[in-house]
């Protein structure tokens, strides 16, 4: 099969990876060298401890067009992708969890991009693991944002993505630092589709743990609907309303009765009321702040420790003492 | 027959050597130069970026840019003939990954005094709003390579010093006080003998050092490439730097009117390797890797659109040394070191045409 022209960028997230890192550079430059003239790989390593870097360094001198950014703490997936998403220079570029995602998939992938669509959103075929419980809560998690936030977001979506051009600049151009790019990706709209597909290992998916996931779900929903600050508009004017309905039931009491002096319950039933709803509004206008905060502070997404780029040494064979091509 | 005893004799006719031999011989000194091409000029005096730097690009480099904003001014008077300044340069400043500012390039252009204009409408729009954060016009000459080296041969022949060209330099030793070099062409090998020897030869100082049984420097050695492009008509007379990172810059190149070079910070480096005590100097490659035009178009046309529709014409390969020191904080020092190895063998490295005049200081000094 000839190779194509198209100038490929592939960004692999790496955090603690080493037993990947060699199979998954071997396997991904042998994939793209076959299928393509034009192509690098963006290595993101989100501060990993291990010796993810070190491999990933030697495989520098090794193989040509790889490209390793270094993030100087962990930022996570979204931040790491997004990284390297700013700099990817292809004209399709693929994002993936090396530890997860199968590359072999990536050459029919780009030829479907390449025939209109503007993006692809891999999904799991694996349904969720863990618990009963944990299940549920995922269920109900997906039932709320379908439902109450309207959020297009699918199940059991990856990192595993390919963008056009023209669909990734939209995406750069999002500049919140609340990145979620598996609901970034269908908010900017272009004509996309999703493909089904079974991981490598399912081992990846399941790391996350309640309070991790519940910070994720949290963070997901505040960062892109305004509809639970919409919802407690509502409860607040509702309650106020109520307030005033009962001050009016109170005002009349005390004109039309004699002797009021049983009114603790009631005085205490009302306080309690209005507490409820005041802690319930001050929760979500609290998320809302945070997340002002976090918008106004304008730091930069993340830092980069470093970036290295392949450095291939030519076969000693080939050299010699003189420079034979001179200018002109 | 050329006579055989020097004052003076210089290895390398580059920008270096050459302003060298001319400066000594000023002195009244008996100096012969050394080229092994036919003309000078041919290597890294020839194959960069013809810019002579007015400071800008060294915004985290203080003493580099305050230096070279010092000596621009020099520059372009002694060499009125050779330079250009009918391109307006821009600086842009890229919004991520930038290692500074745009307000922090405008304050440090203030402290060196190098004046920044606001561009067109248009020049701005040439320019990604998302990518680029902010543009500013400057004025930066071009120095034209061929024209320098015609007038440099010129002047060194009516300095009267002697030019032995198409001749390499084997390697040097010292016999009864007085240095001598085996210098080789394709008719013959012979020695010459001089008091002092000047060694200017770029990135194959490490390999003459080693031919005469010297501990090479440290030093890195680089493959480069620029690629030569042809710029559509918007782009034509203009060049650009961004700054401050993995980033693009591209220019007019005097000697071939009509192209442009275009250098990447993260393409046009292919390969390097380190050279020093106990690491000896590795024979350049035989051939040229395959070329990087294609990533650098692709990236810079993030940040200005307009280059898609540039077209490549060749690259302008070059083996570039840099000091160890230079690497992280940008800066180009000069290698000044007297009495290398050898009583009167001095060793002089630079790192761009401008700092010529540190140099000439420096030997004075001595």
């Amino acid at each position: 099969m000839p190779k194509s022209d198209t100038f490929v960028s592939v960004i692999a997230a790496f955090a603690n990876d080493e037993a990947v890192v060699d199979a998954f550079l071997a396997d991904i430059t042998r994939l793209l060298d076959d299928n393509y003239t034009h192509y690098e790989v963006i290595l993101v390593d989100d501060a990993s401890t291990d010796t993810t870097v070190f491999k990933i360094s030697t495989a520098l001198t090794k193989f040509p067009h790889l490209r390793l950014i270094r993030l100087s703490r962990p930022f996570g997936r979204d931040i790491a992708l997004t990284s390297g998403l700013e700099s990817a220079i292809g004209d399709y570029v693929v994002t993936l969890i090396p530890r997860t995602d199968p590359v072999a998939l990536i050459p029919k992938l780009i030829e479907e991009c390449r025939q209109g669509k503007e993006m692809l959103f891999g999904v799991r075929a694996t349904g969720d693991a863990g618990s009963l419980l944990r299940r549920w809560a995922g269920e109900f998690f997906y039932f709320l944002t379908e439902t109450v936030f309207r959020l297009p977001l699918l199940r059991h979506a990856t990192y595993f993505q390919v963008y056009s051009r023209q669909a990734l600049n939209a995406v750069v151009r999002i500049k919140e630092k609340g990145r979620y790019l598996r609901l970034m990706s269908s908010i900017v709209g272009y004509t996309n589709r999703t493909f089904v597909y079974q991981p490598v290992s399912a081992a990846a998916e399941t790391e996350r743990g309640w309070s991790d996931s519940f910070s994720l779900a949290v963070g997901l929903l505040t960062a892109h609907s305004a509809n639970p600050l919409r919802a407690v508009s509502v409860l607040g004017l509702f309650a106020s309303f109520l307030n005033l309905l009962y001050a009016l039931y109170i005002v009349a009491i005390y004109v039309l009765k004699p002797h009021v002096a049983e009114g603790w319950t009631t005085l205490s039933l009302q306080t309690a009321g209005l507490f409820f709803w005041v802690l319930l509004i001050l929760t979500v206008l609290s998320e809302y702040i945070g997340r002002i905060l976090g918008e106004l502070k304008d730091r930069p997404l993340y830092f980069t420790l470093e970036e290295k780029n392949s450095s291939v040494l030519i076969p000693e064979s080939d050299r010699r003492n003189i420079v034979t091509t001179s200018p002109e | 027959m050329t006579p055989a005893s020097f004052d003076a004799l210089i290895v390398g006719g580059g920008f270096y050597g050459c302003t060298l031999a001319l400066h000594l011989s000023r002195q009244g000194k008996k100096v012969a130069l050394v080229e092994k091409e036919t003309q000078v000029l041919r290597h890294a005096s020839y194959a960069n970026q013809a810019r002579v730097h007015q400071g800008y690009h060294y915004p985290r480099a203080l003493l580099t840019a305050r230096r070279s904003h010092v000596n621009y001014r020099r520059f372009i008077n002694e060499y009125a003939d050779c330079v250009d300044e009918k391109y307006t340069a821009y600086y842009a400043i890229a919004r991520t990954g930038s290692k500074v500012t745009a307000q922090q390039f405008r304050t440090f252009c203030s402290r060196i005094e190098a004046p920044l204009a606001a561009p067109s409408p248009a020049v701005r729009r040439l320019f990604d709003p998302v990518l680029v954060e902010e543009v500013w016009g400057v004025t930066e000459a071009l120095f034209n390579a061929q024209r320098l080296a015609a007038r440099l041969t010129q002047a060194l022949e009516a300095a009267g010093v002697v030019l032995l060209l198409d001749s390499l330099a084997q390697r040097v030793f010292s016999k009864e006080d007085r240095l001598h070099v085996e210098l080789e062409s394709l008719s013959q090998t012979r020695s010459v003998s001089a008091a002092q020897v000047y060694l200017c030869a770029y990135a194959q100082m490490n390999h003459f050092l080693h031919r005469s049984g010297l501990v090479p420097m440290a030093l890195k050695q680089e493959v480069t490439e620029m690629a030569l492009v042809e710029m559509p008509e918007v782009l034509k007379f203009i060049g650009v730097t961004l700054m401050c990172g993995p980033f693009f810059s591209f220019l007019p190149f005097p000697p071939t009117p009509g192209l442009h070079t275009l250098s990447h910070v993260r393409y046009t480096p292919h390969t390097a390797w380190q050279e020093g005590p106990g690491q000896p100097p590795r024979a350049f490659p035989e051939r040229w890797p395959a070329t990087h035009v294609v990533p650098m178009l692709k990236d810079a046309a993030r940040f200005i659109p307009a280059i898609k529709e540039a077209r490549y014409q060749r690259s302008l390969w070059q083996i570039k040394t840099l000091l160890p020191a230079s690497e992280t904080d940008d800066s180009r020092p000069i290698l000044y070191w007297r009495h290398y190895g050898l009583p009167g063998l001095t060793c002089i490295l630079g790192g761009k045409i401008d700092n010529v005049y540190d140099m000439v200081h420096e030997v004075d000094l001595a």
